[in-house]
């Protein structure tokens, strides 16, 4: 397994669970939810390195959700993955720290080069920080 | 934005815990975020080169293309900007300024853009102007073209894309659609079958937005009075189809659809766009998914005596051969899904055309309309006996497709119907694919032949275990490399053509949908040869040689031979002005000098110039870090002592230059593994780019003034000013040029885990004209390919990779991309042509880097 936690967040039940499967089959250490309040449940109890959001969501939408992530788990590195890209979106999202911006459909091997990247600077801002991830075993 | 970054730096100043480590620790941090800069340009580069490709291509995607590029393009620039502020700790707050201004402009363009066609969803064929096949879909525009030329072309209008995006995005189907592709990756035909099926469905169920249901129902109510029998017709015009990828009968037509009907014929006809021939086709042929968009033609139907298909040269004759008319009695549908032997009528090119034979098929019913649609009825003899067309109708049918041909300057595949008063009909015109020339029919082999007769739709041989088609569903078991062997020429077998060794039919002739198809993948393909299905068993080996009209028992080695080549003329439809000025705003570069005092964010005028300016920043601030963290010779920026076309700084990440280094860094100070390698092949002696390039070469001289080709005088840092940069570990480098309009960049991991290993590297751009930078960017292409790189090239931008190579053949890559950066370097003046590509390669596999004439026999004129 990875030495990163990736959680992916969208509300698309079908989607979700065949990404994670296919996340997992690749040796990544991921975790899905369907919505935002469920993925801040999810880093209250679990840690994630990376979190892959969805924007477009039901109740609290991803953008939301990235503006909670960043105010309490500063050093978590979140991937905007949206089938609804707007440039409002990506610019609000960017603005807010997220670490990337992607436009469903995006390859796997290249979502996963991105959340090894995201995961990459997690790293070099814990060790700034003093705050290293959680299991780098 | 940048606060959290600012508090790193802070404390990092005020020496808060690990001193010098801290400082590299924030260097390490400032390095990502200029590698991500790094990336996010040449994602940017990336778009803009699609969105050029497809304004010098014309008319091959809609305007949601446009709007799906932009977006993308916009969350990376705005990115590189973010990144640019992290480096620089919030040094450039008015490029948020430049971004915001360029956006709205082009936001204004894309909703006020086409002016009056802003949401317009349905529109009269008459209507339409030049350059609108973006709206209006490739057969739409054509039509309109032929019509607004007074070529007899029956009524209808268009349900654009426009309303096709309303339809998809009210439904949420095209969010689905999305997903849907990502969870497709790399899946197996039955599962894309599956899910296409499933997607199919949901839009056959999805409603329609009310304004389109009820404008579509108006328009079609007013149509049908025009129409036989009051009943319209549904065609598919998608965007790009009918122009170099036909998509043959990969999409739908609807005949005889009564008005009331409009919406969910039109429901049908939508949900073909994800058919799975389609989708396999689309992938087939580079082309996305997400990108399909599909307007719809709705004409007045049309009740024929006879129709059917006009190649305006034989197909197969490399644009020399005769005209060929295909028809049958009643509607043509028969023909081009190749379930009937149609008639077949030869005539010479000339004008006026003239008769060469006439062959009747075998007919045996004729499709024609009631009240309620489509009625098949069986042909009596009399029926049989009389031609589908009388000779002066194929002399007349024949002049207008000559007509047709000049008017859209290529071939023309075109479709036809001869109305109940004897009036010819043009239903769609598209470009033919015609093989540059016919195969030589190879010496018949000793073997007997099962089978022989039928129509070569391809020529050429194919071998390997035949695949009897039974029922069509059975198609995703079709093995890779099979013979496809079939009743009918059915589109629906399109889904197997790209892995077929070769295609037999029982019945159908060659110009049905799927010979073309054939044709356009390369598959060898022997139509209506009688009786192959029930003479082939499935599984058996067997050999067909398509041009022959032989079909072989086991595989016959001597019949693979040379593969013809595909000559297509090139559609020319322009996209419409308001399509070329947004795209101008992201593609257009105006900041070209660095030097200048308008190189500053508020002169940029377009996404271009935007990365243009934080690319450039993105090193000055890289530099300054360098300075900053300067204490540490490690940290600082080092300029290499070394005769070079450019000033050459390092800047060192950890072991990647010997330590004790001074100011001034000497090429044997380099450590870092790829470094020393590329730095080993920039200083080559043999490639002594410093020495004018010989006059000698002629042709050259004569159109180039030697200044050209001549470096100035003075000097030995012969661009003043042009810097590149080299970024390096222990086992890591990255390199950067930018030298005027060219761009060079390589990025290169090289080690003992040979699994990392990889180097990648991207070229663009050039001072001369489109032509001359395309023809250096073939030749560059040239010669990575030869040394093993995978390489794709668009338009004037190439990048290569490789991975995974052991360490001692890495480095001699980069020894020879050194070599390479500079024999390439303002060669794109040279570029007179393509034999000077060749000329060119010939003499780099040479070793002759500096194009000494001896050595150049043979050199181009």
């Amino acid at each position: 397994m990875s030495p990163f936690k990736v959680l992916v967040v969208d509300d698309e039940r079908d989607f979700l669970e065949s990404l994670v499967r296919r996340l997992q089959r690749r040796s990544v250490d991921a975790a899905g939810v369907t919505s935002g309040e469920a993925a801040l449940e999810h880093l209250k109890v679990h840690k994630a390195d990376v979190v892959v959001l969805d924007v477009k969501m039901p109740g609290m939408n991803g953008i939301e959700a990235l503006r909670h992530i960043k105010q309490h788990y500063p050093e978590v590195e979140v991937i905007l993955l949206t089938g609804h890209a707007s440039v409002e979106s990506g610019v609000e999202g960017l603005a807010l720290e997220a670490f990337d911006y992607l436009i469903k459909p995006v390859k796997l091997d290249e979502l996963i080069e991105r959340i090894m990247e995201a995961f990459d600077r997690r790293k070099v801002v814990g060790e700034l920080t003093g705050s290293p991830p959680p299991d780098q075993s | 934005m940048v606060k959290r970054l600012g508090k790193i730096l802070h404390r990092l100043r005020n020496g808060n815990g690990g001193g010098g480590s801290r400082a590299h620790k924030d260097l390490k941090l400032r390095f990502r975020e200029f590698k991500y800069l790094l990336r996010a340009n040449n994602e940017v580069l990336a778009i803009i080169a699609e969105i050029e490709q497809q304004l010098a291509q014309g008319g091959q995607v809609g305007l949601d293309f446009l709007r799906s590029r932009y977006i993308a393009a916009s969350a990376k620039v705005y990115k590189m900007i973010r990144h640019l502020n992290h480096i620089s700790a919030g040094r450039y707050p008015l490029l948020e300024e430049a971004f915001h201004r360029i956006r709205a402009e082009i936001d204004q363009i894309l909703e006020e853009g086409g002016g009056s066609r802003s949401g317009v969803l349905v529109l009269p064929l008459d209507n339409l102007e030049p350059g609108e096949a973006h709206l209006a879909g490739s057969k739409a525009s054509n039509l309109a073209e032929l019509s607004r030329a007074g070529l007899p072309v029956p009524e209808g209008f268009v349900v654009t894309t426009e309303a096709f995006r309303r339809f998809m995005e009210f439904s949420g189907l095209g969010g689905q659609l999305r997903q849907a592709v990502m969870i497709l990756e790399g899946s197996s035909l039955s599962e894309v079958e599956d899910f296409s099926r499933l997607l199919q469905q949901k839009i056959l169920d999805a409603p329609l937005p009310p304004e389109l249901e009820k404008e579509l129902s108006e328009a079609g109510q007013r149509l049908a009075q025009l129409g036989a029998r009051g009943l319209i017709s549904l065609r598919s015009s998608a965007v790009g189809e009918d122009t170099q990828s036909s998509f043959a009968g990969l999409y739908r037509s609807l005949l005889g659809v009564p008005p009331d009907q409009a919406a969910s014929a039109y429901r049908a006809v939508v949900a073909a766009l994800y058919a799975p021939e389609a989708v396999v086709y689309r992938r087939r042929r580079g082309l996305l998914d997400q990108d399909a968009e599909m307007a719809v033609l709705v004409q007045a139907m049309v009740e024929p005596k006879a129709s059917g298909v006009m190649y305006t040269t034989d197909p197969l004759g490399g644009g020399k051969g005769p005209l060929l008319i295909s028809a049958v009695r009643g509607l043509g549908q028969s023909l081009v899904d190749g379930s009937v032997d149609p008639d077949l009528y030869r005539l010479e090119r000339r004008h006026p055309p003239l008769l060469l034979d006439y062959a009747p098929g075998g007919q045996g019913e004729s499709l024609g309309l009631d009240a309620e649609g489509l009625s098949k009825s069986s042909l009596d003899a009399a029926g049989r006996e009389e031609p589908p067309l009388s000779e002066g109708q194929a002399l007349e049918l024949a002049r207008l497709g000559l007509e047709l041909e000049e008017r859209f300057a290529c071939p023309q595949d075109v479709e036809w119907a001869l109305t109940g008063h004897g009036r010819l009909v043009i239903l769609q015109s598209r470009p033919l694919q015609v093989l540059a020339a016919r195969c030589g029919e190879a010496a018949a082999p000793e073997v007997e032949p099962l089978l022989a007769g039928g129509h070569t739709a391809r020529p050429g041989a194919g071998a390997g275990p035949a695949f009897v088609v039974g029922r069509e569903s059975e198609l995703k078991n079709f093995p890779d490399g099979g013979v496809l062997v079939a009743r009918s020429s059915s589109p629906a077998l399109a889904a197997a053509l790209p892995r077929a060794a070769a295609l037999v039919t029982d019945v159908g002739g060659v110009a049905g949908h799927l010979a073309s198809l054939a044709r356009e993948m390369g598959v060898p393909a022997l139509v209506g040869i009688g009786e192959a299905t029930k003479l082939i068993t499935n599984g058996q080996e067997i050999t067909v040689d398509a041009g022959g009209r032989r079909v072989y028992p086991g595989r016959v080695a001597e019949l693979t031979g040379p593969e013809p080549s595909t000559a297509l003329c090139r559609p020319r439809s322009v996209p419409a002005p308001y399509w070329h000025q947004a795209a101008g705003l992201i593609t257009k570069l105006n900041l070209t000098d660095p030097h200048s005092p308008r190189f500053i964010p508020a002169r940029c005028a377009t996404f271009h110039d935007i990365i243009r300016y934080v690319h450039e920043m993105s090193f000055k601030e890289m530099f300054r870090l360098g300075d900053e963290v300067g204490r540490d010779p490690g940290g600082g920026a080092l300029r290499l002592e070394a005769v070079l076309p450019f000033e050459l700084w390092f800047i060192d990440l950890g072991d990647g230059l010997a330590p004790g280094a001074g100011t001034i860094l000497k090429p044997e100070q380099i450590v870092s593994i790829p470094g020393a390698a590329l730095i080993k092949g920039l200083l080559d002696p043999a490639v002594d780019w410093n020495r004018p390039r010989p006059v000698s070469l002629k042709g050259l001289a004569s159109v180039f003034s030697a200044s050209l080709l001549t470096p100035p005088k003075d000097g030995q840092i012969r661009e003043m000013g042009q810097r590149a940069y080299a970024i390096v570990s222990a086992e890591y480098l990255n390199f950067n040029c930018r030298v005027g309009y060219h761009f060079t960049a390589l990025d290169s991991f090289c080690g003992n885990q040979q699994n990392d290993n990889y180097i990648s590297f991207r070229f663009h751009g050039g001072a001369a004209t489109e032509d001359r930078r395309q023809l250096r960017a073939e030749l560059i292409e040239r010669l990575l390919t030869d040394m093993g790189f995978s390489v794709e090239r668009t338009g004037d931008q190439v990048s290569a990779f490789i991975k995974k190579y052991p360490p001692e053949m890495m480095l001699g890559l980069l020894e020879e991309l050194g070599r390479l950066i500079l024999f390439t370097r303002q060669m794109d003046m040279l570029m007179s042509g393509r034999p000077m590509v060749d000329w060119l390669a010939q003499a780099y596999a040479a070793k002759n880097y500096n194009l000494a004439a001896n050595g150049g026999e043979g050199e181009p004129q």
